[in-house]
């Protein structure tokens, strides 16, 4: 009679055990799936070439484009995924869901456009700094500042435009600590947050997206910090 | 006829386009900023720059854009097919690719789906030319109908002066029944010229039209179907045993029926959030179109994937396009142009102007500016001596450099203002704060002398101060303030009393998107210290939990 009765409790224990066990081997399965890839982001402000130079690393060629509404995601170098990032105001949000989805961001590419720095000063700085108050979160310790279309006739070589973002971005600091908080204390101490985001490397190269030329310098930078 | 056709991806590369030219490069970006990244989430899909119509429809599965554009008229009778056709036969031709994300080549488009291109536009094109022809002969055909009704409303004419010239014979007696004359009734009859003529084959395509005729095997004709709307998502439906498995994990596309129940829910929980009834409507309509057709990822229901799109929008709705950085504006003006800032303050009675104004030079003055208030609420009794007080204690709090520049009740605000510019130049003030009389936005006097308010001297910024606790009138509030401004646009709102509201912070969404106008600062108290910006996220989030 025991015998019997634990010979039936064991019966019907197994069933939800069994079904347990299918459960999570599905569920683990698909968590592989969504195992964390390494990945390149391509971020920067509007017109600044980070399509095209998507384009030129992952299909080797130039192609024409327009300004990207989604993000481009594809294997670049057969393990790496390279992301590109739209770069109008209005597009933010996809930054924010691809740095919490489910990859292993190694590097960050910040493109600007050489030619038309003198004008968008303020704007590439605001870019930037963002883009630092993130890798602060997400722990990226430096960044490629790629100086695209240096092929153009008012482009800045890369030296001057280092030294005009770097003096904004000291701006953008000293007036950030003066802005008003939001209705939601975020608990941000400038002073400790400051030199934190002033560690953060920046590396400035410039290159031609379009043209294909100099690229070899920034495929070396993201490759050498794989 | 057509000078562009263009298929791009969402993500900006062009798969292929039929010409190459700057104008048409222009366009494209147009068509690509004006419908989906421009502060209006337009519904519409034609555009217009220089002389060119754009038009376009989008794959939103697929991540595809097809565009078209023309200058020539005519060829807008057959663009909205042609991208109907088009879509239709790339979707069809690489099917595979697309359902791995992966994108056909240049050379494979034009090797394979350039010909079908070309096939479908000729063909199309010689439809509109055959059509253009019959409706030239048409014309034709009606002007030859035209002149014989002249003649019978000549005869009318005539009848009517018949009277008149036998005036001088005698009166002809005027007849008061409904019964016509002889003259009269033949000059009424219309049906003259009934021809028996046969109709000629030009006027019988322009009745029939394209025929969608097939013929079975056994040589019946039956009727085809209707051309499918590419958009549709072609999932089959699942039998009703696992319906509703398939309701709760996913995996699917949306269709209508799914989608309608749990907008409804969410419109009305965001109603309740005092959102106005008409926003919260284009927001389900707008969700609604994004989402349809889309792809469900396993795991994920119906309501979170509605959820995360309302955020989604939301979001985007709120978050301004251009940076409001007041600091850096301020400091920039100081450093090219010699001249005062000028912030002024606009908004209907009560709203909390003379106290946010109070709280905004609280704020400048902890960075060091030199303040002048300027009293150009003339009307109010009891203004300029509530700016005198906060005035004095800002004072006491903060050191003089803040000043009220007054001229007492009564005066036309427009001289205030300007006499105030011209004594803060004087004595080199670096912000002038203004504050303005509240008044009714339906008040027509009133809006008027608001106009020629901020035309009298150049404002930097006009803010629009209102309450949070306010509720459908919000809407109209900020259209007819927007509107009185013509001449230039709303910089922004402030928005007073949020703490009075706790959740139901929804006036916010509902000002922004009828304006488009960015909310630039939120009061959170009746204390000088009460003033933040504002966080998106938490705005959202307030509205969707």
């Amino acid at each position: 009679m025991l015998e019997n009765w634990s010979a039936i409790v064991i019966a019907l224990a197994t069933i939800p055990l069994a079904a347990l066990i299918i459960f999570s081997l599905f569920f683990v399965s698909k968590k592989t799936i969504q195992r964390k890839a390494p990945a390149i982001f391509l971020v920067g402000p509007s017109e600044s070439g980070k399509t095209t130079l998507f384009c030129q690393l992952v299909y080797e060629k130039g192609v024409s484009t327009v300004p990207s509404i989604e993000p481009n995601e594809a294997l670049w170098k057969e393990d790496i995924v390279l992301v590109d990032l739209p770069g109008h105001a209005r597009t933010k949000h996809w930054t924010e869901k691809k740095l919490n989805e489910s990859y292993d961001v190694r590097q960050i590419v910040f493109v600007l456009n050489s030619a038309t720095l003198d004008r968008d000063l303020h704007e590439v700085g605001l870019a930037l700094f963002d883009l630092l108050l993130k890798c602060r979160k997400h722990k990226i310790s430096k960044v490629l500042v790629a100086c695209n279309k240096f092929d153009l006739f008012t482009a800045q070589p890369a030296k001057q435009i280092e030294t005009a973002v770097k003096k904004e971005l000291n701006n953008i600091f000293e007036e950030k600590e003066s802005q008003l908080d939001s209705i939601v204390t975020q608990d941000v101490d400038w002073d400790e947050l400051r030199p934190q985001l002033e560690d953060i490397q920046l590396e400035f190269l410039s290159g031609s997206a379009l043209k294909g030329t100099n690229m070899n310098q920034w495929i070396e930078w993201m490759e050498s910090s794989l | 006829m057509l000078d562009l056709f263009a298929i791009i991806t969402k993500g900006g590369i062009v798969l292929w386009k039929t010409s190459d030219s700057a104008a048409c490069q222009k366009c494209l970006q147009v068509l690509f900023y004006e419908a989906f990244l421009s502060e209006r989430k337009n519904m519409e899909t034609t555009f217009h720059q220089d002389r060119f119509t754009i038009q376009f429809q989008e794959s939103i599965q697929n991540g595809i854009v097809f565009a078209v554009a023309f200058q020539d008229a005519k060829a807008e009778a057959f663009t909205q097919s042609l991208l109907n056709s088009m879509h239709n036969i790339f979707i069809n031709l690489y099917q595979e690719q697309l359902k791995n994300k992966d994108f056909p080549s240049e050379d494979d488009i034009i090797r394979n789906f350039v010909p079908l291109y070309n096939a479908k536009l000729s063909q199309l094109s010689k439809v509109s030319d055959k059509e253009n022809l019959t409706s030239n002969e048409v014309n034709r055909q009606e002007k030859n109908k035209a002149l014989p009704r002249q003649q019978p409303r000549q005869k009318m004419h005539t009848s009517k002066q018949a009277p008149s010239t036998s005036k001088k014979g005698k009166k002809e007696l005027r007849r008061w029944d409904d019964q016509l004359t002889n003259e009269e009734e033949e000059a009424l009859n219309y049906s003259g010229n009934v021809s028996n003529e046969v109709p000629s084959s030009s006027q019988l395509s322009n009745v029939v039209g394209d025929t969608n005729f097939q013929k079975t095997k056994k040589g019946e004709v039956v009727i085809g179907d209707l051309e499918t709307d590419p958009n549709q998502n072609s999932a089959t439906t699942s039998s009703s045993a696992f319906s509703f498995f398939s309701g709760l994990i996913g995996g699917k596309y949306l269709k209508e029926e799914d989608l309608d129940p749990v907008l409804k829910k969410v419109q009305e929980h965001i109603v309740q959030k005092n959102v106005a009834n008409s926003i919260s409507l284009e927001l389900c309509k707008s969700v609604k179109k994004s989402l349809i057709g889309k792809k469900v990822s396993s795991f994920e229901s119906v309501k979170q994937t509605v959820n995360d799109a309302f955020r989604e929008t939301l979001t985007q709705i709120l978050t301004p396009s251009t940076s409001l950085d007041l600091l850096h504006s301020i400091r920039a003006v100081q450093k090219n142009e010699d001249r005062p800032y000028t912030i002024s303050l606009i908004g209907v009675n009560g709203v909390g102007k003379s106290t946010t104004l109070a709280k905004l030079a609280y704020w400048l003055l902890s960075n060091n500016f030199r303040i002048l208030v300027a009293a150009c609420d003339t009307f109010r009794s009891g203004a300029i001596e509530q700016l005198g007080v906060h005035v004095k204690n800002l004072q006491s709090l903060k050191g003089s450099s803040i000043e009220l520049f007054a001229q007492g009740y009564g005066k036309d605000s427009s001289f205030v203002v300007k006499n105030a510019v011209d004594y803060a130049k004087k004595n080199s003030f670096d912000v002038i704060l203004i504050d303005t009389a509240g008044r009714r936005h339906n008040d027509q006097r009133l809006m008027g002398s608001l106009e020629k308010f901020t035309k009298a001297t150049k404002l930097d910024k006009i803010f629009q101060v209102a309450e949070a606790l306010v509720g459908t009138d919000s809407l109209a509030q900020a259209k007819h303030f927007q509107a009185s401004l013509y001449h230039r646009p709303l910089d922004g709102f402030i928005i007073s009393k949020v703490d009075t509201v706790g959740k139901m912070v929804g006036v916010m969404v509902g000002m922004v998107y009828s304006v488009r106008v960015p909310i630039v600062f939120v009061g959170v108290g009746q204390m000088y210290s009460d003033l933040r910006t504002l966080s998106v996220d938490w705005v959202v989030d307030q509205l969707i939990k």
